[in-house]
């Protein structure tokens, strides 16, 4: 009788306990900048730590590295239990972060890495690289059988951005299997309008411009909007059809490769992302080791397989 | 052949004209590429935006005023325009809550100006932090498409020509006509040139003035509708930092920022001017950095040589003077 | 001659003088109530770890802002500031990075910000030409050095001595905030007690009254600019301290921050009135609000329309209460 009596004090202790840990668990969430895709993992991170019973507090730096500096140093004298940090800058933000790691609060980068801080515990992000590469592979399957010289139009990221150089190094190692392509590259800054201009222009220079690569998938609609103009505008498996690849997952993306414009799109896993980095803070909280690196690598679809995976990708609507 | 030089030279668009004359010229040896029907219509095109707003911002400018919230004024109703596009699928809603609340961003703009006397530059920037807070709140940063049929108002052509070019012409009359045949225009251009004397011979001053504002915030509208068009929905940042470019154009083609003096037709070829550096940059393959450093030196030359003319004509213009006085003194 | 002023003692003329000071400082109550304001929502905005932050964060701003000032009281200003404050960043690391000597990176920085803020000065000054298109050029020219050196990364390789100083305290007071604590104490003394400074306010308030009584404006203009020039410089290090790297693009928020910080502290756009001073309390006003908007967890887009109110109604508010005082 006893037993049964202490082992379910036992449980309800260990239940209060349990309780009475989560609620006091608060989460540290620093934003970099709020814009479609980051707000996909934001929400993500937000629902997991609902779940788990966390409280959150969410800082967003607008894109100021100053700012943001300043904002994870009041999280740390508010005294969260954990920080998840997307960094403006993957260099800027070390002086906060080692004052976190001074303070016992594990840091967790998620979606930029920051592979020579000294302060972060582990990080949780997509593998743009093989993103990339992804995309790469799938443009250079369409244009193998072409002869003679391709010409592709490569728009750009934020040049500071390091998934925005990852991307692109894994395009460009896909590209090298074809011999006989130039890659002209556009820097954009994540802007759609530059992208727009950038298209424009390089089409004017280079009529002949076979394939396309969207660092971001949010700007295929502006190079529908130049080959329209031109008058290139054919679809998937139409007769003169300019290959279109990105990026991303939204809902941009999505409906351009569905409705055949765009020939695929690579989706990053913004849920996972967003799950992993609350559940990496819970196993730093409870002082368990974790991965350093977690890279989770996007999911390729074409126009023929997009529509049926609607469900997975973030942005579709 | 002096009276020629001389309606000629009091053209205050005539230095940009010029220059975005030798601009195209310089590359179209440069490029192959340049020289080309579409690559032109292209770069009025990619001008339309710009040069729109650079119209209402002549008209802000000529008071001796400023507006910085112009980029923010974009952005919020790019958000709104979506917004409730998604939400009721209406056209004719979207479009006229759009406008209207441009106009309305703009009037808001004037009346702060008016009723509190703060200077434009700083009412202004007030403004614009808080519209872009808005416009955030609004969305809460989400990317909103527009549908498809929208594409018609960025990439479209009316018997041919191309739907911006079309829109920026239609502004662009009506703007030299608001300015130059109605005492409208008249009182814009007295209060530029003071605010005091334009008060004391008793013109609506604070009605003009708010009405410039509203003007710049419709012609932002209207930009705002055909950048959404173009970039296919309402993008993160849409437009911020754009009223720079359009002070820029509006400076190049001769309007005096401290009001009174300009016209609309320089801010127009400002604007091309600007959209021509790009192009040209672009064409030519440069450094994505070299462009605001082009850009940076461009402006200040055009300052620079803006200033040495002036002296220039100043010092001519009173050359002339004394030598009247002397022949007419010599007669006598 | 002092007696006479000296006359009136004793109390009562201490609460006229303190209730003047109260209207040459509005800003002032309006701190008082804000920190009240925070305090009261949160536990963490009186702590010290919290004051500290504060202060480091907002140096660079603060020591920008200074040179602002000076600008806006001679009728000018400077849009260059913040891209300056990237491009002598960005200078600075990268001499840094290949010599190890932060002494050669203080003096590239300061240098950079010297060289671009004499072409300011010559340009405003002895060519005449406005200041506002003329500093933007000169922004996209610093802008585009900033990224070409750069290449559009961070400069890595900052000696390890700076990044130390960075968290360097000394009675809870950060080291970068102590070094623009120096350059406050210098600038207010020298716009208050010197020649230079009292010429630069005639010149501000008017430049015809200026010219008639002998006074080379072109050197005041000049010098107000170099100084903008030089100070952005000092706050480039000051960044690569706070943040551990220098950013190319570190400076192009902050413009707008420091334009507002200078507005809310009541210093006029049209010259002749303001001082250092103001400028350290609208600076603080903004700095405090945004820590406790934050800690208060208000979206970051609510902020923003806070501040935009804030900056209208802080720089009415001290117009209006300084024109009252003539």
């Amino acid at each position: 009788m006893s037993k049964v009596l202490g082992s379910i004090v036992a449980i309800a202790m260990l239940a209060s306990s349990t309780l009475s840990f989560a609620k006091d668990i608060t989460i540290g969430l620093s934003v970099d900048q709020l814009f479609e895709s980051r707000v996909g993992v934001t929400d993500a991170i937000k629902a997991e730590a609902a779940k788990q019973g966390y409280k959150l507090i969410e800082v967003v730096a607008d894109g100021d590295a100053q700012t943001q500096n300043s904002q994870i140093q009041s999280l740390v004298t508010q005294e969260v239990d954990a920080i998840l940090v997307c960094a403006v800058d993957q260099n800027t933000i070390e002086r906060a972060l080692i004052g976190a790691k001074r303070a016992g609060i594990p840091v967790v980068a998620y979606d930029r890495a920051l592979p020579d801080s000294r302060a972060v515990d582990a990080f949780v992000g997509p593998d743009s690289i093989s993103d990339g590469l992804a995309a790469g592979q799938h443009m250079v399957d369409q244009l193998k059988g072409l002869s003679g010289d391709i010409v592709v139009l490569e728009l750009l990221g934020a040049l500071n951005d390091q998934n925005g150089i990852d991307r692109s190094k894994g395009f460009n190692d896909a590209l090298k299997q074809l011999p006989n392509v130039e890659i002209v590259a556009m820097p954009t800054d994540w802007d759609s309008a530059r992208a727009l201009a950038a298209t424009q222009n390089a089409f004017q220079a280079n009529p002949d411009i076979k394939a396309v690569f969207a660092a971001t998938d949010t700007q295929i609609p502006s190079i529908e909007t130049v080959l329209t103009d031109i008058d290139k505008m054919k679809s998937v498996g139409e007769e003169g059809h300019v290959v279109v690849t990105g990026v991303n997952g939204s809902n941009d993306g999505y409906e351009a490769t569905r409705k055949g414009f765009a020939d695929g799109i690579v989706v990053m896993d913004l849920a996972l992302t967003g799950q992993t980095a609350v559940h990496l803070a819970t196993a730093l909280i409870n002082g368990e080791k974790v991965e350093m690196t977690n890279v989770i690598p996007g999911s390729f679809y074409t126009s023929e397989n997009i529509e049926s995976n609607k469900a997975t990708i973030w942005g579709a609507k | 052949m002096d009276r020629f030089k001389q309606t000629f030279s009091s053209k205050k668009w005539l230095a940009i004209a010029l220059a975005t004359l030798a601009l195209g010229i310089a590359l179209s040896l440069v490029s192959t590429a340049f020289l080309t029907f579409s690559n032109i219509q292209s770069v009025l095109v990619q001008a339309s935006v710009t040069a729109i707003m650079a119209v209402g911002m002549t008209f802000i400018i000529l008071t001796g005023g400023i507006d910085i919230s112009m980029g923010a004024i974009l952005f919020f109703t790019s958000s709104l325009f979506a917004k409730i596009m998604v939400e009721t699928g209406s056209y004719s809603m979207a479009f006229t809550a759009a406008i209207g609340c441009a106009c309305l961003l703009g009037a808001v703009n004037g009346l702060l100006v008016v009723r509190f006397k703060i200077i434009p530059l700083i009412t202004t920037l007030a403004t614009y932090t808080m519209y872009r807070g808005m416009a955030i709140h609004l969305t809460g940063a989400q990317n909103i498409p527009v549908p498809r049929e929208m594409g018609f108002l960025g990439n479209g052509k009316l018997m041919g020509i191309p739907v911006p070019i079309l829109l920026l012409a239609i502004v662009f009359v009506l703007g030299l006509y608001l300015l130059n045949k109605t005492r409208f225009g008249l009182y814009v251009k007295a209060i530029g040139n003071s605010e005091q004397s334009a008060r004391e011979t008793n013109l609506p001053v604070n009605w003009v003035t708010i009405l410039v504002y509203v003007i710049g915030g419709l012609t932002t509208g209207i930009a705002a509708l055909i950048l959404l068009a173009r970039v296919g929905g309402l993008q993160s940042g849409i437009g911020i930092g754009i009223e720079f470019t359009v002070i820029a154009a509006v400076v190049l083609g001769g309007t005096k920022l401290s009001g009174g003096s300009g016209t609309i037709v320089g801010s127009v070829i400002g604007a091309v001017f600007l959209v021509l550096i790009d192009n040209g940059l672009n064409l030519l393959n440069a450094s994505p950095y070299i462009y605001d450093i082009v850009k940076g030196v461009v402006l200040l030359a055009a300052v620079i040589i803006d200033k040495v003319s002036f002296e220039r004509q100043a010092k001519h213009l009173l050359e002339q003077k004394a030598l009247r006085i002397k022949s007419t003194s010599g007669v006598a | 001659m002092d007696s006479v002023y000296k006359a009136e003692g004793g109390s009562k003329a201490k609460l006229r003088n303190s209730l003047g000071a109260l209207k040459t400082y509005p800003s002032v109550p309006i701190i008082v109530s804000l920190i009240i304001a925070f305090s009261s929502f949160s536990p963490y905005f009186l702590t010290a770890g919290n004051a500290e932050s504060i202060l480091a964060a907002n140096s660079v701003v603060m020591i920008a802002a200074i040179g602002m000032t000076l600008v806006f009281l001679t009728g000018g200003i400077d849009l260059s500031i913040s891209t300056v404050i990237s491009a002598s960043a960005v200078v600075a690391g990268t001499v840094m990075a290949s010599t190890g000597s932060i002494a050669l990176g203080s003096a590239a920085a300061v240098g950079v910000g010297l060289g671009f803020g004499l072409l300011n000065g010559f340009l405003i000054g002895y060519c005449g030409l406005t200041p506002f298109i003329t500093t933007m050029g000169t922004q996209l020219i610093a802008r585009g050095l900033a990224f070409v050196i750069s290449q559009g990364i961070a400069v890595k390789g900052t000696p390890y001595a700076l990044l130390d100083f960075g968290f360097y305290t000394l009675w809870g007071i950060p080291g970068v905030m102590l070094i623009c604590i120096a350059i406050l104490i210098v600038s207010i003394v020298g716009l208050s007690q010197t020649t230079w400074g009292r010429e630069l306010m005639l010149f501000g308030s008017s430049r015809d009254s200026a010219r008639y009584t002998g006074i080379n404006t072109k050197k005041i203009e000049l010098s107000v600019y170099m100084i903008s020039g030089v100070l952005a410089g000092i706050a480039g290090m000051i960044s690569i301290a706070n943040l551990g790297n220098a950013i190319p693009g570190v400076g192009d928020t902050l413009l707008l921050i420091i334009i507002g910080g200078v507005v809310l502290g009541g210093t006029s756009m049209n010259g002749g009135e303001g001082s250092i001073t103001r400028t350290i309390l609208g600076v603080g006003i903004l700095a405090i609000l945004t820590n406790g908007l934050n800690l208060m967890g208000i979206p970051f887009y609510d902020q923003l329309i806070i501040q935009g109110i804030l900056i209208f109604v802080g720089n009415g508010l001290a117009m209006k209460l300084s024109s009252n005082k003539r």
